[in-house]
Order: structure tokens, then C-alpha cells, then sequence
């Protein structure tokens, strides 16, 4: 369902751009529809306010979607110099792709954590008022380093997996937030031979990987699968 | 020469009154009563302090569960003034 707006202004054409900045889209991506032409009156008296219907073109968009991108964007203008924001959705998530030639590194943070801090203050203010779209999860990537970085967590969970098969003892892996821990689970899912246990409280949860088949003997661990 | 300084000096400035716009955009963004949103610099030699103040019933939105949201928005403010290479920290006044 696309995003209506309505929108009042003292001409069709100030009616338009106040919708446009209420929504944080450019004219080409809306369809107008005047509803009210508006007139001026004599010296100011009798007027009457122009009205609009602006309509987002782009359907599988949602208001959280565009209040998010509108905000991310707020965000980044007080301290980044060029960036642009791309906004995706799909029916669960919010997908937010900054392109930001020489800040990457300062926008990703220690661990990701600067690129989290945003997801999270961005998706406070954009699920705030919308009904629209608000079931949806907000994710915010830069540059492709948290696509990267899900390859490379699935790879080192395979790789781990691998040896607990073929060694017969446990490994336990360092603690990771949890929607690291989600792309664990879900590349450990077809692994088999292994039985997956977490530990640990909030930031400190930990991923064990355990042998089905327990023993020294490596081999006998291999042997099995 | 001092044509210059004052240039700088002038940069300056602006950049941290960025920093503080950073912080008064997203405070008023999340809280209910976003006219009673103020930051306040107290500028020291490496570090300056963000005191922001907001009205007592958003006190909550502003630190959310477990601290959440100040501790995101404290990470904000540290990319954004390690940008200018400063130091900035965000107190909340309570």
C-alpha cells in the first residue's frame, strides 16, 4: 500500500513542497493531485488554502521507511560531508545504504558499533509515529560492511564447526551481539554433528559448539560423520 | 595572519556547535516535549561537555532501557567529534 499524504498550502505549488519535505521525498517521486486549487481572495481576506494529495510512487516503501531515511540523512548532515542514503523494504525490514566515499571507516566504528548506535536512535525515531510500516525492522549498512562481515561470520562458524567435528571436543566462540548470533544460527543450521548451546547474559552471550559424538580420539569423531 | 586566525577560529566554532545541533536533532526527535530540549557547552582544552536537559517525564525516552539510547547517542556524539578531532561528552542533566 503506497504512503498518501495530505497536504494544505497557501498555493498548489507551496502545498506540494511542504508535503515533499513532510515526507523527505523530491517531487519526482511522488504523484500529485490537486484537490483544491486554492484562490487568494481581495487583499488577503476570503482566500482559501490550496489542497493536495501527494502519493509515494514507490509502493513497497512505508512511512517508518521514509521517516527513517529522512532522519538517518538529518543524522549524517551534521557531521559527514557526502553521503547518500538508499532506502529498500522488503515486508520484515527497513534496509538504509549509506554510500560514503572517505568516512566508511568512521561511520562503521569500533565493532560496528557506531553504524548499531545509528540503527538503533533511527529506528526510535522512525517507530515512533508511523502506523504504517511499523513492524519493520530497521537495518543500517554502509558500504556493504555488514553484508561482509555476515559472510564472514557464517564462514568462521562453518570452519569452527568443522573442527569440533573432526577434534570431538567443544569450542566456544567469543561473544557476539545477537544478530550475529542469529547469522550463526542460521549457517550452523544444516551443519551436522554438532549441537548448539548458548551461554552468558546480554552483551556477554556466548556460542558454544558441541560434538554430538564426544571423545579425545579425534578420529573416531570423524570417522562418525 | 590574524585575518587567518580568525578564520580558523570561526571554523571552529561551527564545528562544535554541529556537535550540539547533533545532539538538540536527536534529543527533540525522541522526546515528547522537544521545546524543553536545551544543550548547554562547557568547553574545556581537549574535551567539551554536552549538558543536555530535557523535561522530567522524557528523561526516560532519552536513556531508555538499560541506558540504551543515551549510550547510542553517546556514540554518535564520539564519531561525530572524532570528525573534528575533539573530544565531546554527553552528560544528561537530571
Amino acid at each position: 500500500m503506497p504512503v498518501v499524504i495530505e497536504k494544505e498550502g497557501k498555493t498548489v505549488s507551496e502545498a506540494i513542497i511542504s508535503g515533499c519535505e513532510a515526507l523527505g521525498v523530491s517531487r519526482e517521486e511522488v504523484d500529485v493531485e490537486v484537490l483544491d486549487e486554492g484562490s487568494k481572495g481581495v487583499l488577503g481576506i476570503g482566500g482559501k488554502s490550496a489542497r493536495v494529495k501527494i502519493t509515494v510512487k514507490r509502493t513497497e516503501v512505508s512511512e517508518k521507511g521514509l521517516r527513517a531515511k529522512k532522519s538517518l540523512e538529518s543524522i549524517l548532515g551534521f557531521f559527514v560531508s557526502t553521503y547518500s542514503v538508499h532506502l529498500g523494504e522488503t515486508s520484515e525490514v527497513i534496509k538504509l545504504d549509506i554510500k560514503s566515499g572517505d568516512e566508511t571507516g568512521l561511520l562503521i566504528g569500533r565493532r560496528g558499533e557506531t553504524l548499531k548506535a545509528m540503527e538503533f536512535i533511527v529506528g526510535k525515531i522512525a517507530g515512533r509515529f508511523s502506523e504504517n510500516g511499523g513492524e519493520k525492522r530497521i537495518s543500517i549498512d554502509v558500504e556493504g560492511y555488514k553484508k561482509r562481515r555476515e559472510e564472514n561470520i557464517a564462514k568462521m562458524v562453518k570452519e569452527v564447526a568443522k573442527k569440533v567435528r573432526s577434534s570431538g571436543r567443544p569450542i566456544t566462540l567469543d561473544s557476539m551481539p545477537a544478530s550475529e548470533r542469529k547469522i550463526a544460527y542460521i549457517a550452523l543450521k544444516n551443519e551436522d554433528g554438532i549441537r548448539i548451546e548458548t551461554r552468558g547474559e546480554g552483551e556477554e552471550k556466548r556460542i558454544t559448539i558441541n560434538p554430538l559424538k564426544r571423545g579425545g580420539g579425534g578420529n573416531q569423531g570423524a570417522a562418525h560423520r | 595572519m590574524s585575518e587567518q586566525n580568525k578564520v580558523s577560529k570561526n571554523q571552529e566554532v561551527n564545528d562544535m556547535e554541529n556537535l550540539k545541533e547533533l545532539v538538540i536533532y536527536i534529543a527533540k526527535s525522541l522526546v515528547d516535549s522537544p521545546e524543553k530540549v536545551e544543550v548547554r557547552e562547557v568547553a574545556g582544552e581537549q574535551t567539551s561537555v554536552l549538558e543536555l536537559k530535557v523535561a522530567q517525564e522524557d528523561l526516560g525516552k532519552i536513556i531508555g532501557k538499560q541506558g540504551k539510547t543515551a549510550k547510542s547517542i553517546r556514540i554518535i556524539l564520539s564519531a561525530a567529534a572524532a570528525k573534528i578531532r575533539k573530544r565531546a561528552v554527553l552528560e544528561i542533566l537530571e
